[in-house]
């Protein structure tokens, strides 16, 4: 079968039907020496399934503003379009809706699909997305606009789409006797004009309708299939608004579009606007000059834009990193390699959310095939039920981790070691405690950094970083957020705050950490103090004034004594130390010291917890190489160091060397390295014959008793596999043949 | 790219733990390369400059110099066969150690995501091992990307005339792909896509590139493909990426591209023209007889006069007079169209000369010519 598919000259592609339907995951596990990687998968699609759903709401919630504003743009835009112009005929500008996306495309079709769904329920049922894949041609553009429109209203409106259709072809044998293909024909019958008809069928019968005698339906006999749907569909509408329902289109990638079919669309739309209600929504990636930059003037005039620009992607992935990836209820966490390879991969490489979620999920299921920990990375509701269900063989698995062995040697003492090897229950016990102790560890951790965040925000130069990310990651890197070098330097700026800044920015820190206040004694200790503090503060005037008691001496004291230069100099100095605190100062400093004596119970790196491996995933290799691997370097890595690969003790050498006994395909390769950017074949075929001869002194006498000669005219053997090395790197892009001088070809790479 | 290659040098030093787990199944092979001396991939700016400041200086020798003839693929390849392959077994280990990832793919397919091999050397005995170990149950696509005359037409045909029994024509692939879409939205069947190179020649267009990261969107449809030109990363925008949903596996095999290297545009192989000659017996057959008759004319002038050098193709004057004596046109016009035809398919060149005469030539060397009028003749 392989040998079939492989050279057969008249085909490339094979179907095989197969006999199973669907794809069974279990069947694939890794059945060599963990058993349980089931049960994890199981506990993968659970909090998956959580995660996904905190991230669709999350999504509905973002774009919400902006959505509702065009919303009640696309509403407003045909009402003051009084009865009087309509009929002149004098209006020709189209209401455009141009939103601003962002040049993440990937996440688009998301945001325009939501976007459809709330227009459809909020304005009108007649909304069309018209896609790139639709624009190659502007017949394809309308067919692809009317046939959405028309099946929004009425499924059964195809029967007369096919009737009007079929009125000029029963004509076509008349006119013209060479007959063109039916189908095509009906195609182009789709028009602007076509949807015209619809429109005006559909919903001015339907308004008549609605309050006239049921006689006048049956006149009509065109509509009489769908009139009772489209009756029930319009009163809905009749009722909102005495006027026809609107028609807006989304031109999703405008940009994309080709300029010529999106000139001619609007300059259809704006022709037909007399009797067609059409509002256009344009998605524009980049900025609002590129719509001037894709019409001339002359058909931008046509369109009146209000302009939306919604929530750049940076701000999504922030509210997406806060909510779910930075929050203490999801148990699964990215170790710091990890967390910051996908965040560099958003944010220099493509600005891509879904591409974010992607990785992460990634991790996450990574994280469940192959630690074998993860079957305690639960919900903290769930920790208690799910270690009193661990059997005596699940208990084996985890006291058989690594990482559990090193926590029961380092960091347990006396009895208890013994003990959570050998008893079960106690064992269980133990997870258990660990294991929620750690989620509870993370709530204290996160407030306490939302806390700190909060109080860096309002510093010059943010020392702690604009982004709650930014700190995040230092606490993930550092042992203690409390010795890095923003944290000191933010200390030192809180110390020099004015009471009007201090005392809201503690407020404000309090209320972000509510939420978590009853979680443990060490946030509700902090917002105790905190709510005392600023109550001192409010009734600073109560605060016992320090009194200077020697100061004033002092002062005195030197003024009129003769003393050298230097001598007072360091008066003067200690007496800046020593210089007068207002109450406010003092309880200033109050606060600082308690506020560090609370970080510093808080904001230890989680990394440094017992038995973190459970939440964590660190194992950023292999991640790496999946989600961004770099094809091009594995090649050149393979080619220039073979032995690497392939284990083998003949190629083993340093990157300049060239050993006879490497593949042709390497040798040729390295060969090519040492030309210009053109290569002699010649050449380079003789220079590859003295590398592949040298290694064979004994395997043939023949090659050596025509000596020079046999150099000169290489065997065919040989000639042919240096045909296929040299096609073979043409195959892979490294050289191209070029007509600058014969027999030569072009190096691609340098 | 730049980034790409840096993201690839290891500064990471490999975590203890991954080591462990991986030393047993087949992933120790990257961590091992990984930590390993660095090697210097990462293409500079500098460099290329310092490559092409000067124009390069090579000799004058040409391949002429070698005694006998150009090799033809045919003695290329037969040559080849009866090498002993290189590395056998540590190819073949290689292998293994690959062969090991092979429920983890389907385990990740089934999770959504799609695979990509990329790694020096044919994967095409890998993919076909897994496809059949693992696929063989399931309904599949084999699609040789590679394959001269591939076009994605072919690939939806196939879905849609085999997997789906369907006999249904369409007029553009996007009506063919929604076909799809709805066939197998009601199905619940899963559709497995083994693409070997999906870099392929004719699949690099965008406009493939396109269509098959929808098929990937499609529920049910599961792709796994192989990559080999150095610069295939640039077939994708964010798009189609974020549509593709790779998982990227290093899997170097180091083993011939013997299907895949097809010695089509080879400078140091005699073209035998095989192709052109295949293709052009295939439109004559569907010509019209008097169509038949005047390419056979044109063929004939060219033969006879074409090895002079200086040879610049028959005037359609000549031709027409030659077609008209033998009754098989009646008006210059009726030629033209004749000619269309031909010219559509690449069959012919037209070219003015100085003096505004056109001149008609058929662009294949002598020998294809020949051979061609030659089986045409015996056939008839």
């Amino acid at each position: 079968m392989s040998s079939n598919t492989a050279t057969s000259v008249s085909k490339g592609c094979f179907a095989f039907k197969g006999s199973t339907k669907r794809v069974k995951e279990k069947d694939y596990l890794p059945t060599s020496s963990d058993r349980f990687v089931q049960n994890r998968l199981h506990l993968y699609k659970e909090v998956w399934d959580e995660l996904h759903l905190h991230i669709d709401l999350l999504r509905s919630d973002l774009n919400f503003k902006i959505f509702d504003d065009l919303i009640g743009f696309a509403a407003d835009c045909h009402k003051d379009r009084n009865e009087k112009i309509w009929v002149s005929g004098a209006i020709g500008e189209i209401p455009t809706a141009v939103l601003i996306t962002g040049v993440n495309t990937p996440d688009h079709s998301v945001m325009f699909s939501n976007l459809d769904s709330m227009l459809k329920s909020k304005v009108t049922p007649l909304v069309a997305r018209i896609l790139t894949k639709d624009c190659s041609r502007i017949s394809t553009l309308i067919a692809s606009l009317v046939s959405q429109l028309t099946c929004v209203a009425l499924p059964h409106e195809d029967e007369d789409g096919e009737e009007v259709a079929t009125g000029p072809r029963n004509m076509v044998p008349v006119d013209i006797p060479i007959q063109l293909k039916a189908p095509a024909r009906r195609k182009k019958s789709i028009t602007m004009s076509t949807l015209v008809k619809w429109y005006n069928r559909k919903y001015s019968n339907s308004t008549q309708n609605s309050g006239a005698s049921p006689r006048k339906k049956m006149k009509n006999d065109n509509v009489l299939n769908g009139s009772v749907d489209s009756e029930s569909h319009m009163d809905l509408h009749c009722d909102r608004s005495t006027d026809k329902p609107l028609i807006i289109v989304m031109l999703e990638d405008a940009e994309n579009i080709s300029p010529g079919v999106l000139q001619d669309f609007i300059c259809l739309c704006s022709s037909h606007l007399v009797s067609l209600p059409i509002v256009l929504v344009m998605g524009i990636a980049t900025a609002v000059t590129a719509i001037h930059q894709l019409l001339p003037s002359s058909v931008s005039s046509l369109l009146c834009m209000q302009k939306y620009q919604a929530p750049p992607a940076s701000r999504y992935l922030s509210q997406l990193l806060d909510k779910i990836v930075m929050a203490p209820e999801l148990p699964f966490k990215l170790g710091p390699k990890v967390f910051h390879f996908l965040l560099d991969i958003f944010l220099y490489h493509d600005f891509s959310i879904m591409n974010f979620i992607m990785g992460f999920q990634h991790c996450m299921m990574e994280h469940y095939l192959n630690n074998p920990l993860s079957l305690l990375c639960c919900l903290k509701k769930d920790v208690l039920k799910r270690t009193s269900h661990l059997t005596h063989s699940h208990l084996e698995e985890i006291r058989r981790q690594p990482a559990f062995m090193r926590y029961v040697e380092e960091q347990i003492v006396g009895p208890d070691q013994a003990k959570l090897l050998t008893d079960d229950t106690f064992t269980q016990t133990h997870l258990a405690m660990t294991v929620q102790s750690l989620h509870q560890y993370h709530t204290k951790m996160f407030a306490g950094l939302h806390f700190l965040h909060h109080l860096g925000l309002q510093l010059p130069r943010f020392p702690l970083g604009k982004q709650f990310r930014e700190l995040y990651s230092v606490c993930l890197t550092s042992n203690h957020v409390c010795e890095c070098d923003g944290y000191k330097e933010a200390l030192a700026l809180l110390r020099m705050m004015s009471m009007d800044d201090l005392c809201p920015l503690l407020e404000g820190g309090l209320e972000l950490i509510s939420k978590w206040k009853d979680s443990s004694e060490e946030i509700e200790k902090l917002t105790l103090d905190m709510k005392g503090f600023i109550e001192r503060l409010k009734n600073i005037e109560a605060e016992p004034d320090e009194l200077p008691q020697d100061s004033n001496e002092d002062t005195v004291r030197i003024l009129p004594q003769r003393a050298k230069l230097h001598e007072l100099k360091a008066r003067l100095q200690s007496l800046s130390h020593r210089r007068y605190k207002s109450p406010y100062e003092r309880l200033r400093d109050e606060i600082i010291d308690c506020l560090h004596n609370h970080f510093q119970a808080l904001l230890g790196s989680p990394l440094l917890q017992p038995l973190h491996e459970i939440l964590y995933f660190t194992d950023i290799v292999t991640v790496k190489e999946q989600i961004k691997a770099a094809p091009r370097c594995s090649i050149q890595r393979a080619l220039i160091q073979p032995g690497k690969y392939l284990n083998c003790v003949c190629c083993q050498c340093d990157q300049e060397s060239i050993l006879p006994t490497m593949p042709d395909l390497c040798i040729v390769y390295k060969l090519h390295l040492e030309c210009g950017s053109l290569v002699n074949l010649y050449d380079w075929l003789q220079a590859f014959v003295t590398i592949v001869t040298t290694e064979e002194p004994a395997m043939d006498s023949k090659p050596k008793k025509k000596g020079k000669s046999s150099q000169r005219n290489p065997s065919v053997e040989l000639r042919a596999r240096f045909i296929r090395a040299v096609s073979e790197l043409q195959f892979l892009g490294f050289i191209k043949s070029t007509r600058r001088k014969t027999d030569h070809v072009m190096r691609l790479t340098w | 790219m730049k980034i790409n290659l840096e993201l690839s040098e290891d500064e990471d030093s490999v975590d203890e733990s991954s080591e462990e787990e991986g030393s047993e199944d087949g992933f120790s092979l990257t961590s091992k390369i990984q930590s390993g001396e660095d090697i210097n991939t990462a293409a500079s700016a500098e460099n290329y400059f310092d490559l092409h400041a000067h124009t390069p200086v090579t000799s004058d020798r040409t391949l002429a110099s070698l005694e006998g003839p150009r090799l033809d693929v045919d003695t290329v390849r037969s040559v080849l066969v009866k090498l002993s392959p290189h590395h056998p077994k540590h190819c073949q280990a290689l292998l293994d150690r690959h062969a090991k990832l092979f429920n983890k793919w389907m385990l990740h397919m089934c999770s959504g995501f799609n695979i990509l091999l990329h790694g020096l050397g044919s994967k095409r005995n890998l993919l076909e091992q897994f496809r059949e170990t693992h696929l063989a149950k399931f309904s599949h696509l084999v699609v040789n990307g590679y394959f001269p005359s591939l076009t994605v037409k072919h690939i939806l045909n196939s879905i849609s005339e085999d997997l789906l029994e369907s006999s249904k024509g369409f007029t553009n692939p996007q009506a063919h792909l929604e076909f799809i879409k709805e066939e197998y939205r009601n199905r619940d069947e899963e559709v497995f896509l083994v693409i070997h190179n999906i870099d392929g020649v004719l699949l690099r267009s965008d406009k493939c590139q396109a269509i098959l990261s929808l098929l990937a969107e499609i529920e049910g449809f599961h792709i796994i493909a192989s990559l080999d030109h150095i610069n295939a990363g640039f077939m994708w925008d964010q798009t189609k990426l974020f549509r593709f949903r790779w998982l990227w596996y290093e899997t170097p095999t180091f083993a011939p591209y013997e299907a895949e290297n097809s010695y089509e545009n080879s400078l140091l192989v005699q073209q035998s023209g095989g192709l052109a000659l295949s293709s052009l017996a295939h439109v004559m057959r569907s010509l019209t007889p008097n169509a038949r008759q005047i390419f056979l004319v044109l063929a004939e002038y060219q033969l006879e006069n074409g090895d002079s050098g200086n040879y610049i193709g028959m005037s359609f004057q000549a031709l027409y007079h030659k077609c008209r004596e033998a009754f098989l046109v009646n008006s210059d016009l009726t030629l033209q169209a004749q000619l269309v035809e031909f010219k559509d398919h690449n069959l012919l060149k037209a070219k003015k000369n100085f003096e505004g005469i056109e001149h008609l030539t058929i662009p294949i060397d002598q020998a294809t010519l020949k051979e061609f009028l030659h089986d045409y003749k015996s056939n008839s």
